[in-house]
């Protein structure tokens, strides 16, 4: 009966367990019989051998011990560090204290949702106030605003601006610093100066007029005045 | 947490003492004796001893986290080692992003590579370093070549569990395995004619 013999792949890859003695007896022996076939295999198990050989003294395990001698305290503090304030959560007390304290909370906002605010925040709705003119307006220049717009039929509320809080926030912003250089004087000038068919609301009081009015002096004013005069509207 | 160790003989009793609530002295034992084993996995991706302990440490915390999914269909050594690669790949992966930023560097890298802690004793420092060679050879190995000779000729498996591991084939270990065993002689044989 013929002997089986490795071929070069076989022979290559039995080799490292046949270095290490962990081949089965049978492909040990096939092994040492296929092994007079390959000269170079023969001299690679023997440098490899002796290479190895070498590091069989190496204690690898102790090495890696020194390595991790200090893993399992630290993989323990850090498990503790985990723990804690799952603990925190964990404990029945604090349960019933972050309970409690949301039900209050969904109690005091329940309360808050169905009573009706008793003095709200008022906004002065100065659009409104201006419009019907009822009561006292929230600016004495707009008091004056108002009568000079009745004697000239202006119907304030024809014009989409004045219901426009925003123009109002505006218009008011520019009557502070102006004070009292915007009297009614000026303003009724103004208002001589334009027919009042074809005088717009927004064209007559823009903020940028009064802005810049606010800055003239007399002189300069009375040049304004004579300037109109001469424009066509 | 870790004073208290007991003796447990095989993984299945380790399991079972996580199974019925013992989970301090499970802990004490699941890391004592595999925190070599996860530490050299480590170590052999990252090649630096710092990272490795840290990778160590992630990996037990997390194994102890999820013990309870832990599936027995495989060993708590190849699952141990499958967190041990992930967690070391996914650190390649971090410091590859930060080399990538500029000025960045590390000056303790170096430092951190290289551990001679005890030179009085020069027999003991060359098997020190013969040591650290040795690790230095097989971290130099492609990964397949590198794993796959770990776990047979440090951890013993046998092919078929290193094959479910890695996903290769037990001809194609084989073939890796000789050519690692081939590299590390050639450059451990280099160090020592040195």
């Amino acid at each position: 009966m013929e002997q089986k013999i490795y071929n070069r792949k076989e022979m290559e890859e039995r080799m490292p367990d046949f270095i290490f003695g962990r081949l089965n007896p049978e492909e040990k022996e096939t092994f040492e019989r296929s092994l007079s076939n390959y000269p170079d295999l023969q001299r690679e198990v023997q440098e490899v051998r002796e290479v190895f050989h070498k590091l069989d003294d190496l204690d690898l395990d102790a090495f890696l011990d020194r390595k991790t001698r200090n893993i399992p305290v630290r993989v323990s503090a850090r498990l503790q560090q985990k723990k804690t304030p799952l603990n925190i959560f964990a404990r029945p007390g604090f349960v019933t204290i972050v309970a409690g304290i949301g039900v209050l909370l969904i109690a005091i906002s329940l309360y808050f949702s169905k009573v009706p605010n008793k003095e709200p925040i008022v906004q002065p709705d100065v659009a409104k106030e201006v419009v019907e003119n009822k009561g006292e307006p929230v600016f004495p220049q707009l008091k004056e605003i108002d009568a000079l717009a009745e004697k000239e039929n202006i119907d304030f509320s024809a014009l989409p601006e004045v219901n426009n809080l925003s123009f109002f926030g505006n218009y008011e912003r520019s009557f502070e610093p102006a004070g009292n250089i915007l009297d009614e004087l000026i303003q009724t000038q103004l208002l001589e100066l334009i027919p009042s068919n074809s005088r717009s609301f927004q064209n007559i009081f823009d903020n940028r007029i009064f802005d810049n009015l606010s800055q003239l002096d007399e002189n300069d004013f009375q040049e304004l005045i004579k300037e109109l005069n001469n424009v066509e509207i | 947490m870790f004073q208290l160790a007991i003796k447990l003989q095989d993984d299945r009793e380790l399991i079972e003492e996580f199974e019925k609530g013992n989970t301090e002295q499970a802990a004490v034992e699941l890391v004592r004796r595999y925190k070599n084993f996860v530490y050299f996995v480590a170590l052999r991706y990252v090649k630096n001893y710092d990272d490795a302990e840290d990778i160590t440490q992630e990996v037990f915390i997390e194994a102890l986290d999820k013990m309870k999914y832990f599936r027995k269909e495989s060993s708590l050594k190849t699952w141990l080692y499958r967190i041990a690669v992930n967690k070391s790949k996914n650190m390649l992966r971090k410091q590859k992003l930060v080399n990538l930023i500029p000025f960045y560097r590390d000056d303790e890298d170096e430092e951190r590579q290289l551990d001679f802690p005890d030179p009085s004793q020069s027999n003991q420092l060359e098997r020190k370093e013969l040591e650290e060679k040795l690790i230095e050879a097989i971290s130099s190995l492609p990964e397949k070549q590198r794993e796959v000779f770990s776990l047979r000729y440090f951890e013993k498996m046998s092919f078929n569990e290193i094959s479910n591991l890695l996903g290769t084939s037990v001809g194609g270990l084989k073939a890796n395995y000789f050519h690692a065993i081939r590299k590390i002689a050639s450059l451990m044989k280099e160090y020592l004619e040195e």
